[in-house]
């Protein structure tokens, strides 16, 4: 039948013309392992996703190692995307008493990234603990909270900012969930606001980012997937924390939202809390799962958080005084652990509760200033 | 001597308007003459795809001519006493669709809110995409007689899209934020995004067709028509899929003949 063979032959065509052709050589340039004697590391979770660092003009990967290695003469051997390769080579001895600077070109030849690799002593420095919010930085468009250090140097707060940039939506850095304000109860405080994430966020299926403020990093790659895990909460602290102190202003949004949708007969609560807990290889990080899961972890050693009789909405600066909870968790702190640097703190602010699962009213408004962490 | 001219002009005027009228009418009468009416109902069977397939899309998992109803009027003049070369045309509403998911690499990707904020890179992962374009066609074709009960005809066609739509989501996958070496954005524990490229979809569409046609009974024709592309089915300044995308599709009909 004639017919048919045309129709055979149509078909034929339309196979042979869209056939799958081979791949394309890899455009990633990406070091995603980076590998040095084990006996020489001091702690052994390396952060390959840091963002890119304005001064270094590279993307930096901080690796520390124990105090008697000798920094001259390194040799790190690398991991890389596929097919792409790294200047100087990989397992080639560089002098890492300053920063060394690779470059990545991925196998298509086209793409590459710059890495800065900083190979340091294990950081003992103790992390300020009291919090004025009066300094911040610009990167890309959103501010970055830091506190000055004894020795001129600067702890970081980090924030949800970074996801938020992806949606576009806002234009100045006061537009962020997170930034800072000028009506502080001493100078400036840092201004959490919970913000619809507009067209984008939508789309995403992440419609409202609350304003947050913690100690610890916000990873970007799962801001839109798993975005509970993107809160990563700990940095390292060297003594017994015993109670948080400071002063809060809060005002709830008109109107809570859940499911994608506004529910009336709701109404918006911020968060307050802080977290003592031991770093293991099992559980390198406490994240946004933990307040989820009503923070039960066999890691938790303290929890400080705010009672739900002072989350209260108030227009004048508010005095809150939280002790740490020992208690609940009765895991005994080991003196030799913490001076390794093993016991992670992080004090978490947010300005709806349930923000990072996508509750809450935009509009809610938490004001934070002159915060004091207490210790022994 | 003006009034003679004058004279002459008019009869001059009024002979040619006359000769006019009557090659006219005799050009009316045989273009009326020997037309072959014919009603047409059937579906697309085909895709969008960018020809040859680009090296972004490593595997296609799934596709699915979404087989919409269309109809179309043609109608076709034979040149010859014997009826063995024609000239066929008309008019018909095509539903060209599909609906596919496929495994891409560095695919370029943007991601368009209401309120023009954008999330653009460079997607690896998976693409599902969902196409529903009604066109208004016009074919123009020549017509051979094979056989008494066989044709085949080859041309081209005309289309101009009425509504359409093209959207999907990415999934499963990670966007490297800008260039493919950007920020690292992972896509997963059900994270999706959704796109929509409607508004991008160009008006006007023309390509070649080639087609067969069997005549089963006296006034039923079984037809095959192949029609494909020329031109992007996006505007040109539409930069976000790289690489243009022409329809490919297959239309099977059943003919009633009217005539």
């Amino acid at each position: 039948m004639k017919l048919k063979e045309l129709i055979f032959i149509a078909t034929g065509l339309l196979v042979l013309t869209s056939c799958i052709r081979k791949e394309a050589p890899n455009q990633e340039a990406d070091i995603l392992r980076c590998i040095l004697p084990a006996e020489i590391l001091a702690d052994k979770s390396i952060d390959y996703s840091l963002p890119f660092d304005t001064e270094l003009k590279a993307y930096p990967i901080y690796i520390e190692v124990k105090g008697e290695t000798n920094l001259s003469n390194l040799a790190p051997q690398f991991e890389l995307s596929t097919g792409a390769t790294i200047q100087p080579a990989s397992g080639s001895y560089q002098d890492f008493t300053s920063p060394v600077y690779y470059t990545v070109t991925s196998e298509s030849g086209t793409e590459h990234r710059p890495y800065a690799i900083i190979i340091r002593y294990k950081q003992t420095e103790q992390i300020p603990t009291d919090y004025h919010f009066e300094h911040v930085e610009l990167y890309d468009n959103y501010y970055i909270f830091y506190e000055e250090t004894d020795n001129d140097g600067r702890f970081t707060w980090a924030s949800g900012n970074p996801g938020y940039a992806l949606t576009g939506k806002a234009s100045s850095p006061y537009d962020f969930p997170t930034t800072i304000s000028p009506d502080g109860y001493i100078g400036h405080c840092a201004k959490l606001t919970t913000l619809l994430t507009g067209s984008l966020g939508e789309k995403v299926g992440k419609p409202i980012a609350a304003g947050n403020l913690f100690m610890g990093k916000f990873e970007l790659l799962n801001a839109l997937g798993d975005a509970l895990s993107a809160t990563k909460f700990g940095v390292p602290f060297y003594h017994r924390p015993t109670q948080l102190t400071g002063y809060f202003k809060y005002q709830s949004g008109p109107q809570f939202y859940e499911d994608g949708k506004y529910t009336s007969n709701k109404k918006d609560t911020f968060s307050i809390y802080a977290l003592f807990y031991e770093k293991t290889n099992e559980m390198p990080f406490m994240d946004g799962h933990l307040p989820a899961n009503h923070f039960e972890s066999p890691n938790m050693v303290a929890l400080a958080q705010l009672d739900k009789a002072q989350t209260i909405e108030t227009e004048v600066w508010t005095y809150f005084e939280i002790p740490f909870d020992y208690t609940r968790y009765n895991l005994p702190v080991d003196t030799d652990k913490q001076q390794n640097g093993e016991y992670y703190l992080s004090i978490v602010f947010a300005s709806s509760k349930d923000g990072d699962e996508f509750r809450g009213a935009p509009g809610s408004t938490l004001m934070i200033d002159e915060v004091k962490l207490i210790y022994e | 001597m003006k009034r003679y001219i004058l004279s002459l002009i008019t009869g001059l005027s009024v002979w040619t308007l006359s000769a006019q009228e009557h090659r006219r009418e005799t050009f009316i009468k045989s273009l009326l003459h020997d037309w072959e009416y014919e009603v047409i109902t059937g579906f697309q069977i085909g895709g969008m795809a960018p020809i040859p397939l680009p090296r972004e899309i490593r595997e296609i998992e799934y596709y699915s001519p979404t087989l919409l109803p269309g109809i179309e009027g043609r109608m076709t003049k034979w040149l010859d006493r014997n009826k063995r070369w024609g000239m066929t045309t008309g008019i018909g509403i095509a539903n060209k669709g599909m609906s596919t998911r496929a495994q891409v690499k560095s695919y370029s990707m943007e991601i368009i809110g209401n309120d023009n904020s954008r999330l653009k890179g460079s997607w690896t992962g998976k693409v599902q995409t969902k196409v529903r374009n009604t066109y208004l066609t016009f074919p123009l074709s020549a017509v051979y007689k094979l056989r008494p009960t066989f044709h085949i005809q080859s041309g081209f066609y005309f289309s101009y899209l009425l509504k359409g739509k093209f959207h999907g989501k990415v999934y499963e996958g990670y966007l490297r934020k800008d260039t493919p070496t950007g920020d690292k954005i992972s896509f997963d524990n059900g994270a999706t995004a959704l796109y929509d490229f409607s508004d991008k979809l160009r008006r006007f569409q023309w390509g070649i067709q080639v087609g067969a046609d069997w005549q089963a009974f006296k006034q039923i024709k079984i037809h095959g028509n192949l029609t494909w592309g020329l031109n992007d089915i996006f505007h040109s300044h539409f930069q976000t899929i790289s690489f243009p995308m022409y329809p490919v599709f297959l239309h099977i009909g059943i003919g009633y003949v009217l005539k």
